[in-house]
């Protein structure tokens, strides 16, 4: 944690969130895809998570974690884009080119409603981070003033 | 008259050990002399810790903004008394010069 | 005489970093601009590292000093910070740009900041040394 270690940690919050938020329009974008190049409708995908470990020398590190007693505050990083693997829509469509035999079409896995709420929690959240670098910001600025 | 007549002035108001009834007739090593210089010694550390500072932010190495500003603070406060004391020194110096006897 | 004023370690450090922040800035605001160009690889500034080092060799005093009046005095060993470097190896879109809107804006705060709090300092040591000059 050095000077700006609330803002480096609300900063990586921000593209974490916003990487989320273009995963959410993707899914709402291809919620009617029924055709991908792997072949069957398309997935739901999802953003996971992880808190992101210290960077830097090991010595700045291990000072760190002494003061902390092993807490990291370091933000947030994105591990990876996982595919939801739960079955697709079945949508009785027999007039459709992707219509199986008994005419049903395989649709993507994607809830419409959940996507939206997910999406109000994405910019939630980032609205927050902004929140804590303004507020890391005027703190700092504030440390400035002693004095005058 | 010379300035070291100024060291060998005891302070009552603050005897170094015994009792403080003893007042000005106390046998005191710490003379006025040495109470300044030490002073002037803190004022010193004061301002060398406040460029350290100042260095660990211009290499990175601050934890907290909060740090530099009050150390430099502490240092400029300090230098401010010092140079009031002096100056304060200074005038009742040239007033007991001016004195007539 | 007025080395001593002028060149004392803790103030030539401040100014470079002063003037290492004030580079970062344009290159953070080139970043920004550059937002939407395809190809664009960010770029960034360092000058923390080097100029730590810098300070080390000073307090160290591993150079050569002058030990006779007429010795020619080293040259100032301080590195020369400022370095602009790009960032070459990352891709944050699939047009090969890579700047990320959200860590230059939290770079402009910092940056912002840091620039503010060295300016306080440069002033503030000044400032006691216009004080010591005049006796209050």
């Amino acid at each position: 944690m050095s000077i700006f270690g609330a803002i480096d940690a609300a900063a990586s919050g921000m593209t974490a969130e916003r990487l989320r938020l273009d995963v959410i329009s993707n899914n709402i974008a291809n919620v009617n895809t029924t055709r991908t190049s792997e072949g069957g409708p398309y997935q739901r995908q999802f953003v996971v998570f992880e808190p992101r470990p210290s960077s830097g020398a090991f010595a700045n590190m291990m000072n760190r974690q002494m003061q902390l007693n092993g807490v990291q505050l370091n933000g947030v990083k994105v591990t990876g884009i996982k595919k939801d693997d739960s079955p697709p829509r079945m949508i009785y469509e027999p007039g459709h080119p992707d219509a199986d035999a008994d005419g049903y079409v395989k649709m993507p896995n994607i809830n419409i409603i959940t996507e939206m709420v997910d999406m109000m929690t994405a910019s939630r959240a980032y609205e927050a981070n902004v929140t804590a670098v303004n507020v890391a910001k005027s703190m700092m600025l504030k440390a400035l003033e002693i004095g005058k | 008259m010379p300035i070291q007549a100024v060291n060998s002035v005891k302070l009552p108001m603050m005897p170094s050990g015994g009792s403080a009834a003893a007042g000005a007739t106390v046998a005191s090593d710490k003379t006025f002399g040495k109470m300044l210089m030490d002073a002037l010694n803190d004022v010193n550390d004061l301002q060398q810790k406040a460029s350290q500072t100042s260095v660990d932010l211009a290499t990175g190495k601050i934890e907290d903004i909060s740090q530099v500003v009050i150390a430099a603070e502490k240092a400029a406060v300090a230098l401010q008394l010092t140079i009031q004391v002096r100056n304060k020194m200074l005038e009742s110096y040239q007033e007991m010069m001016r004195m007539q006897v | 005489m007025f080395n001593r004023l002028f060149e004392s370690q803790p103030i030539n450090l401040l100014e470079k970093a002063l003037a290492g922040s004030s580079l970062r800035h344009k290159v953070i605001s080139n970043n920004i601009a550059n937002i939407n160009t395809p190809g664009y690889k960010r770029m960034e500034v360092s000058f923390e590292d080097e100029l730590a080092v810098a300070a080390q060799s000073e307090n160290r005093q591993h150079g050569m000093s002058l030990t006779h009046p007429k010795h020619i005095a080293p040259a100032n060993k301080t590195p020369e910070p400022n370095q602009i470097r790009k960032i070459e190896n990352t891709s944050l879109r699939t047009d090969g740009n890579n700047v990320d809107v959200d860590a230059e804006m939290a770079a402009m705060t910092k940056n912002n900041i840091f620039y503010n709090t060295v300016a306080q300092r440069i002033n503030g040591y000044y400032t006691n040394i216009k004080l010591a000059i005049k006796g209050g």
